[in-house]
């Protein structure tokens, strides 16, 4: 057995215990201190503009989308909803020529980028959601809201409910060309089918959404349901 | 104060000191299983005191869940590991050249543990996620630390983002927001949680009833689990439950509260579950949230960082300002810019077997005038504006690379001292060598 003896202890002098004493309470209320440092507060910093999400990216259950952490970390944080959405199989749809067509995703049946020659851009989607999605005039109001104009009065409620009511697919459907007001508009049509609700939207420069105006009708008269 | 220090420098409280340092890595070890590597480091090693409870699948849990050992945790034990060497240091040490290896090693170890601390306070870590042909990309993200932002997009400059970490909303007070017209109110926080439009969640819970309700189901509920799915339906069908809780009670109800955005337009409901603690998961926290203006409330709003992909994004309005909120997960910008030109990801000829991982990177820096390439690969990082970039993996069919940043300003430090620990060994030896070889000579 290894005896253990604190050696020289009747060698240490009062001023070198008494010095290592106190570096080492010195050490303590430095440590606390360093331990409180590095909390987060609020800030305000100015960044580089980045594009507001105005236009639906993936859904949550896609595996694209570089800032999706759910697609990243295997989560699903709606439950039910991109699995039921995935039950929805995309409909027929003949797109014109030169809408460029971009990936899909669960939620997202059609995506297409549509550009001219004058730089002009508008982003065309074909959603479904399952449910009935709030209803009709609530997202109208969103998409209203994303081009920075403000909810529908009961008149252009009913005007809408009037003048845009189409077929769509062979559901009835209406059709809708928001203009905003700071250079975006949106033109789009919603129909209930299959026990959701499909959103087709066009968003994107003024003056290139209103010329598509004939080839979004075209498109929707295309559109064939499973 | 010389019993003190007696008591500091005993070569007893060294022995004690190291076997409850073998306890604490034990004991943590044993509850990594069950708190995940992130969680169990926080609640045994970055701590002064760390608990072990009897986990409830040991055997003879009935009798011994309330059984629980305390013990010094690694901020208590390390800081009293360096006083007690630095003491003993100066109880035992008498300077001599024939020491000098002593005083390197026992240097080297003081840093080790200093450094160990420095670490632990000091560095962050985080993810920047790059897609190739993307956009330049400015910031990282931290997916253990989650933030409130207000985003106002007015100028066409740039964008002004007001942060509030989240764990500021735990209070439930009135929080002013400094610059900016408005104040918060938390009425309810959820650390994890699902959150859609209720019709989807009931569906999802009806489904799942009815799945399981089948004699040949492969989902087997015990009638417990069936009684708590039941509440959490019976809640979720109340159209006035805000967020419902894991188990079916209503945490809060929506009475009062003057609803906009996702909850008022979509029917959004929140959905409390248990945290997670596997490395490969993150939390998904909401919080309902009034914010006023100087004269009155503006509105409630449900906010969550499980609201992305279609749910469009939120705003609150005051007179002609707007700004964008939303909870996400905290990211921490840079000043300057990666952009993806090219990831690789090479293999071994006629297999499946990765051999690298590369990421061609531009680094744009407006402040240093900087534009050029690098590249990132295995055990290459790239060491920039005091952050450290990993290649840490990839997705999405090889087109998207993500980097692990961390930003640790100790980072040389554990070198520093395994340097001085190696070379005071060696000199140690050496001179213990030198002189044995002396008396041998020497001896007839």
């Amino acid at each position: 057995m290894i005896k253990i003896t604190d050696i020289d202890t009747d060698r240490q002098t009062g001023a070198g215990s008494g010095r290592c004493v106190r570096c080492a309470l010195w050490a303590m209320p430095l440590g606390l201190l360093l331990g409180g440092c590095g909390g987060d507060g609020i800030e305000t910093l100015q960044v580089p503009k980045e594009e507001p999400r105005a236009a639906p990216a993936e859904g949550p259950a896609a595996t694209a989308g570089a800032d999706d952490p759910q697609a990243r970390m295997g989560l699903t944080a709606l439950p039910g909803m991109a699995e039921q959405a995935e039950a929805f199989p995309a409909p027929e749809m003949i797109a014109p020529a030169h809408w460029a067509a971009q990936a899909a995703g669960s939620m997202r049946k059609g995506s297409w980028l549509i550009a001219d020659a004058y730089g002009h851009s508008a982003d065309m989607s074909v959603l479904a959601f399952p449910g009935d999605v709030g209803g009709l005039r609530a997202n109208l109001d969103r998409w209203n809201e994303q081009i920075g104009n403000s909810s529908l009065d009961d008149a252009a409620y009913a005007a809408i409910l009037r003048d845009g009511s189409r077929d769509i697919g062979g559901e009835p459907g209406v059709v809708v060309f928001l203009r905003g007001q700071a250079g975006q508009s949106t033109l789009g049509a919603i129909v209930a089918q299959g026990g959701g609700t499909w959103f087709f939207k066009m968003m994107g420069d003024t003056e290139l959404v209103e010329q598509e105006q004939a080839l979004f009708g075209s498109f929707l008269d295309s559109v064939t349901f499973h | 104060m010389r019993s003190l220090f007696l008591f500091f420098s005993s070569l007893w409280l060294t022995i004690v000191l190291l076997a409850l340092s073998i306890l604490l890595v034990f004991f943590g070890t044993l509850d990594q299983v069950h708190w995940g590597i992130y969680e169990a480091q926080k609640r045994y090693f970055e701590t002064l005191l760390a608990v072990w409870h009897y986990p409830p699948q040991w055997p003879l849990a009935q009798y011994l869940k309330g059984f629980w050992i305390p013990l010094p945790g690694g901020y208590l034990l390390g800081a009293l590991l360096v006083i007690n060497l630095l003491c003993a240091h100066f109880r035992y040490f008498r300077p001599h050249i024939r020491k000098t290896g002593i005083v390197l090693i026992h240097g080297g170890v003081v840093l080790l543990i200093i450094s160990g601390f420095l670490t632990s306070w000091l560095q962050q870590e985080s993810q920047m996620i790059l897609s190739e042909g993307g956009p330049p990309v400015h910031y990282s993200i931290d997916y253990r630390a989650y933030e409130l932002v207000l985003i106002d997009r007015s100028n066409p400059q740039h964008d002004s983002v007001t942060t509030i970490p989240l764990a500021m909303l735990y209070d439930g007070g009135e929080l002013e927001l400094p610059g900016l017209p408005l104040a918060l109110r938390t009425h309810k926080v959820v650390e994890n949680a699902g959150i859609g439009l209720r019709s989807n969640i009931i569906k999802h819970y009806e489904d799942l009833l009815a799945m399981a309700r089948r004699p040949d189901s492969p989902v087997q509920f015990s009638a417990r689990e069936m009684a708590s799915v039941e509440r959490i339906l019976a809640a979720m069908r109340d159209s006035n439950a805000l967020v419902v809780g894991t188990h079916g009670d209503v945490l809060l109800d929506k009475r009062g509260l003057q609803l906009r955005g996702f909850a008022d337009r979509m029917d959004g409901v929140v959905h409390q579950r248990p945290p997670t603690f596997k490395e490969d998961e993150a939390n998904m926290p909401a919080v309902v949230l009034e914010i006023s203006g100087p004269e009155h409330s503006l509105g409630t709003w449900v906010l969550s960082t499980g609201l992305v992909g279609d749910i469009p994004p939120q705003f609150v309005t005051l007179g002609d300002q707007e700004w964008e909120i939303a909870l996400r997960f905290k990211r921490r910008y840079h000043p300057f810019s990666l952009q993806l030109l090219k990831f690789s990801h090479d293999r071994y000829p006629g297999t499946d077997i990765p051999r690298n991982f590369s990421s061609l990177v531009v680094i744009d820096n407006p402040q240093t005038g900087e534009h050029r390439q690098t590249l990132i690969y295995m055990n290459h990082p790239l060491r920039y504006e005091g952050l450290t970039f990993y290649q840490a993996s990839f997705a999405d069919e090889d087109t998207t690379s993500i980097l692990q940043v961390v930003r640790n300003p100790g980072w040389l430090a554990p070198y520093i001292a395994i340097t001085l620990v190696g070379v005071g060994m060696t000199v140690q030896f050496m001179i213990h060598l030198i002189g044995y070889l002396g008396r041998r000579r020497t001896t007839p």
